[in-house]
């Protein structure tokens, strides 16, 4: 038992130690993309909503199309920054949110995962119903069926 | 054991496969899942999930499953899990879920459908997902609540739920209505659970009852849960059997509250009431009613990107009017701790990646009513005060 108490004493230090040392950047300049058949135009969410959409509870756009998630990959930098930046939570505590609805058979839609933020305009401009993120620096001038939504605190 | 390795086996050529899979997977309506978790528990005193006075590793979950859409108001969604616990679970692979949900409506705000086969009993905010490591606050859940030492008859049901969703403005609400048949009643487990013992007949179980209400406010950062049910079982007497044929009714509610207090700082509270009318037993157990109490209360500190911390107190009672044992004691000569557990409890999670958690606790307890019997086959030489020490890896994706 002390062995063990002291390797975990030893696990903890070490953990608490890095974790410290791997603060989450603060990331400004990502927005929420929506595709403009369901997200409409103009639109302005405040941060409950967005987290509200962002965990799958919310299933439909206002317009009755249904919600389809866009994401960087989890593990990914955009993915972390725009979560704990936009939503106020870090990731893996969404993510849970997201495995207690797949490992309990309730899940209505995964997440359609993207590699780039060239993928992420793509995906989202041909997907009715479609929400996902974006470096503002990388939304191109022509947006087509893509629609910049505010996020408000 | 050859069941076993074959699980590994699937486990790990999905697990190795699967990123291609993934991918092909992402833009599509076939999703594919699984995950893989390794424990190890060390006590002073008393067995939890194997020999662990000594040290065991006997505690691995391993799961896959898979989600099509077949049309967009159809959903088959199912789980294969296998999990070795001690003595108490075996390892054996085993259909966890498997359903089929229908859509019946669907508008701007809300969701309606019915979900056809094996499903989870939704109690509480884990029952659902509670063999899945990352989805659990702590390695071992709190037992007042969520007892492991009679599980079996909590997993899953056959039947049909049918469920209704709803959001407004950052707030969510679902209700669930079950009629089911519950699995895993006729066991030494759950017989123990009930009757004490392993008596010579057996448990069957009739359809259950039950209702759940879950409803969140402002973007999830409160959470309520309610979950009432009744079960009846009837009890078929065996050869030379003491007992007569009997009816045991289980009133069973579980009440379930979260609040996020800073952004970081969560608190959490659940409750386990319940009501077992024993009727028509005979001599041996003469008609009765029991009530077992469970509750706790669990500070969560999600300290960084990557580390979340706990401190929980939990307490399971075999009956509330006979707390400290005394009744318990004299009618059945067991030590009266073995009818309360009171459980201080402090662990984190380390997220090693979106993939990878890394998780340990520490466990002070007063009692040993959630111990399983069957990693204690004396309950004479248990200790009324121990102390556990578990970790746990766990794998996804």
């Amino acid at each position: 038992m002390r062995v063990g108490v002291r390797c975990l004493l030893l696990a903890v230090f070490l953990v608490i130690g890095e974790a410290l040392a791997i603060p989450l950047a603060t990331a400004d300049g990502f927005v929420v993309i929506g595709n403009s058949q369901g997200a409409g135009r103009g639109k302005t969410l405040t941060q409950t909503q967005a987290r509200l959409i962002f965990s799958t509870s919310q299933q439909a756009w206002p317009d009755g199309r249904p919600i389809q998630l866009v994401i960087f990959q989890p593990g990914s930098e955009p993915h972390q920054y725009f979560v704990k930046q936009a939503l106020n939570l870090y990731p893996y505590q969404l993510e849970r949110i997201w495995n207690r609805k797949l490992f309990s058979g309730t899940c209505s839609m995964a997440p359609i995962v993207v590699m780039s933020p060239k993928e992420m305009m793509e995906v989202v401009r041909r997907t009715p119903g479609a929400i996902g993120y974006l470096d503002k620096a990388d939304i191109a001038p022509d947006e087509g069926d893509l629609t910049v939504i505010e996020v408000k605190p | 054991m050859r069941i076993f390795v074959r699980d590994i086996t699937v486990v790990l050529a999905l697990g190795l496969s699967l990123p291609a899979l993934a991918d092909e997977a992402a833009h599509s309506d076939l999703h594919l899942y699984g995950f893989a978790t390794q424990g190890y528990v060390k006590t002073d005193h008393n067995n939890f999930y194997g020999n662990s006075e000594k040290g065991s590793f006997d505690f691995r979950e391993l799961g896959v499953g898979a989600s099509y859409a077949v049309t967009s108001n159809l959903r088959v969604a199912g789980l294969y899990l296998s999990r070795l616990a001690g003595e108490a679970d075996d390892g054996r692979g085993r259909v966890d879920h498997l359903s089929a949900d229908v859509t019946l409506h669907k508008d701007a705000s809300s969701t309606t459908g019915a979900k056809i086969g094996r499903n989870k009993i939704p109690f509480g905010f884990y029952n659902d997902t509670r063999d899945v490591a990352m989805t659990r606050p702590s390695i071992v859940l709190p037992q007042g609540v969520y007892y492991d030492h009679s599980r079996n008859f909590l997993i899953n049901a056959d039947g049909i739920e049918v469920h209704h969703e709803s959001w407004s403005e950052g707030d969510y609400s679902k209700l669930q209505l079950m009629l089911e048949q519950p699995n895993g009643v006729d066991n030494p487990q759950t017989e123990s659970f009930y009757l004490g013992a392993n008596w010579p007949g057996s448990l069957k179980s009739g359809y259950a009852k039950g209702a759940r209400w879950l409803k969140s406010f402002n973007g999830e950062r409160t959470r309520l849960s309610v979950f009432l049910s009744r079960l009846p079982i009837t009890y078929e007497r065996g050869m030379f059997d003491p007992l007569q044929n009997g009816k045991i009714t289980t009133d069973a509610s579980w009440w379930s509250v979260s609040q996020d207090v800073t952004p970081q700082f969560q608190v959490t509270g659940e409750m386990f009431l319940t009501k077992l009318t024993y009727e028509n037993f005979g001599p041996y157990l003469s008609d009765r009613t029991v009530f077992p109490l469970g509750y706790y209360v669990q500070g969560t500190y999600f300290a960084s990107s990557k580390l979340d911390a706990f401190l929980r107190y939990d307490v399971s009672y075999k009956n509330k009017h006979d707390k400290d044992g005394s009744a318990w004691n004299a009618a059945t000569g067991l030590p009266k701790h073995s009818a309360f557990a009171k459980d201080w409890a402090v662990g984190f999670n380390y997220h090693y990646s979106s993939q990878l958690m890394l998780s340990a606790e520490l466990h002070a307890v007063d009692g040993t009513a959630y111990l399983p019997a069957s990693d204690n086959l004396n309950p004479l030489a248990t200790s009324q005060k121990w102390n556990m020490l578990a970790t746990q890896i766990t794998y996804s994706f």
